[in-house]
């Protein structure tokens, strides 16, 4: 008989199990590091142009060669790190709190608050979402603050659905009865009783979600709609890179591969986390 | 004996809604017309098969589902006319025991943040006084201070029932429905949690209203007994004047079908043939005439009254009408 384990502990527990969730929250936690510690890890300040050295290749000195500006390729990725994790958390988070927002209220209160709520998402699902970002990008100037915010605002709609789909569910339980019968206002229910029951798969789907903002923020990066140079991005220096391929490649795998490797990153912490997190393994063991 | 609750012709019609706008042509009388009357320190059972109602009407009484019709007098004031504020300050006084133990506990709160909350929304403590209480609590329902800390998930399915009781009580509750709260238990520790809803009752001066479908348990804890069929109370009597002398057919056929503990003890069984009616097409007349083993001419078209007898008891059958 298990005692006194937390819900939390349990989840960890059945986390830890999983090589492919470690390895992802291992890529994770790596990206975290050199985000949050760019200007110390980096050996060359990123934007500092060296004439001498023009697209060479990599060496000790420079590990991932230079760019077309001799500028260290290994730093530009460093801080182009910080662009994505931040725009994968601030563009998630944003989405997230609005999904959760609208999805409460409509699973909430159901009937005809509901029924327009549900059908704005469907509104909102039709657009073909990378155009509509290149649209706005397009009136709007592009920058790093309002990639954000639209690819926040953009993709919402899955949580918001995910939300109300489980407060539907749960507040037909008992226990929120309970809590009626006793007094409970909605507030409380809402956020004490519901949300928390309610997290599992949207914490799973967040993971996902900051997979698909950092490809989204690269791409546009990469057709010159996103982080502007001389800001480096992943995006950006891939976007710079892919003309010089034939002669030097290291400005485009370089790029690539981390772009591929973060995804991944996310990824499978998305899947481990949902394993982790599963109700119906939670009565075994 | 004082009146505390009286519920006057309670109804509940769910809609079915069908097609794209979602029209609700069609009603399921779930709770139609039901009257019970709650006498202070006594216990009430409604029993019925499932689905004839008896979980909504006690849902209904306390308004965690909203009543289509009908009043409920608590107090001699109806509270189904109470504003949702007005209505807040007065669940305190009526709280309910749920049959799943598994889906009445919040999963992500422990036991005593779970109990506690009721104490925090209702009464003005402070948080150490607030704790005392609550152990306090735990121990009344047979729980340790130390189950304090735990998750709902560490417990067996009789302690979590445990646990609904005393956030049950928690308020000081002066009605407590117990809506099927043995139901879901092994039948080794339902004797348990009776017995110990039985001392709370006589500790905290409790009224119960206790939902079963088991005819042995409500034997075994309630005074006065109202059998439910389809909605309606079909025969209402206390306790020993049911069991020793059942009226209604129905109630006869369920009463037969109780198992007795006793292998050389030969009864006769009454059994009931066919389904039970749905009941968004309740039958025409009798409710009960389509499953009945008395029936007779007039039962498929005159609708009885609940017709009162001798020793206040009723009985809603057209064997007992005078004319």
């Amino acid at each position: 008989m298990r005692t006194n384990e937390s819900y939390f502990q349990i989840v960890a527990r059945r986390f830890r199990k999983n090589r492919l969730a470690v390895a992802g929250s291992v890529i994770i936690s790596i990206l975290f590091v050199l985000a949050l510690f760019a200007p110390l890890l980096s050996r060359y300040d990123p934007s500092r142009i060296d004439v001498e050295n023009i697209l060479s290749p990599p060496s000790a000195a420079h590990w991932m060669g230079t760019d077309e500006s001799g500028r260290d390729v290994l730093s530009r990725m460093i801080y182009g790190a910080r662009v994505s994790m931040l725009v994968g958390f601030v563009a998630v988070g944003i989405a997230t709190l609005i999904g959760i927002f609208f999805g409460a209220v409509a699973g909430y209160y159901g009937g005809k608050v509901d029924a327009v709520i549900m059908r704005f998402v469907d509104i909102m699902l039709c657009f073909p979402t990378f155009f509509l970002i290149l649209a706005v990008i397009a009136v709007l100037e592009p920058s790093l603050l309002n990639i954000m915010i639209i690819i926040g605002v953009t993709g919402w709609m899955g949580v918001a659905r995910l939300v109300r789909a489980e407060f539907l569910a749960l507040k037909e339980q008992e226990f929120v009865q309970a809590a009626r019968a006793f007094g409970a206002s909605d507030f409380r229910i809402i956020f004490r009783h519901l949300l928390p029951n309610a997290m599992a798969p949207v914490l799973v789907s967040a993971t996902f979600g900051i997979a698909g903002a950092i490809l989204t923020e690269s791409a546009l990066s990469f057709f010159g709609l996103g982080v502007q140079p001389p800001t480096p991005s992943w995006g950006n220096i891939l976007s710079s890179g892919y003309k010089y391929i034939d002669f030097a490649h290291w400005l485009s795998i370089f790029p690539g591969l981390a772009i591929l490797v973060t995804a991944l990153g996310y990824n499978l912490l998305g899947e481990g986390l949902r394993d982790a997190l599963d109700p119906r393994l939670m009565t075994e063991e | 004996m004082t009146v505390i609750l009286e519920v006057k012709g309670l109804k509940k019609y769910f809609p079915i809604l069908r097609g794209f706008f979602r029209r609700g042509t069609q009603k399921v009388r779930a709770v139609d017309g039901v009257d019970l009357t709650l006498e202070e320190g006594r216990t009430l059972g409604l029993v019925g098969e499932s689905g004839c109602g008896k979980s909504t009407a006690g849902k209904c009484i306390l308004r965690l589902i909203e009543p289509t019709g009908g009043e409920v007098f608590f107090r001699h004031e109806d509270i189904l006319r109470k504003s949702h504020s007005q209505m807040r300050k007065i669940r305190s006084e009526m709280q309910i025991i749920f049959q799943d133990p598994f889906a009445s506990l919040n999963p992500r709160m422990t036991v005593g943040q779970t109990v506690e909350e009721s104490i925090r929304i209702n009464m003005d403590l402070k948080r150490k006084e607030r704790i005392d209480q609550v152990v306090h609590l735990l121990q009344d329902v047979g729980l340790s201070a130390e189950d304090y800390n735990k998750y709902p998930h560490e417990f067996s399915g009789g302690q979590r029932q445990r646990v609904g009781i005393a956030r049950a009580l928690a308020v000081h509750p002066k009605i407590i429905v117990a809506d099927e709260p043995v139901s879901a238990l092994d039948v080794s520790i339902r004797a348990q949690v009776l017995n110990l809803l039985q001392d709370l009752k006589e500790r905290y001066q409790l009224t119960y209203l206790f939902i079963s479908h088991d005819l042995s348990v409500v034997e075994y804890i309630c005074d006065r007994v109202a059998v439910m069929y389809l909605g309606k109370i079909m025969e209402v009597a206390d306790r020993n004047d049911l069991y020793r002398e059942p009226l209604h057919p129905y109630t006869r056929a369920l009463l037969s079908a109780v198992p007795v503990p006793d292998p050389t003890k030969k009864r006769e069984r009454i059994p009931l043939t066919g389904e039970i009616p749905t009941a968004s097409a309740p039958p025409s007349g009798c409710l009960f005439h389509t499953r009945c083993p008395e029936r007779f001419e007039p039962c498929d078209k005159l609708e009885p009254p609940l017709i009162p007898r001798e020793g206040n008891r009723g009985v809603r059958c057209l064997l007992y009408a005078e004319d």
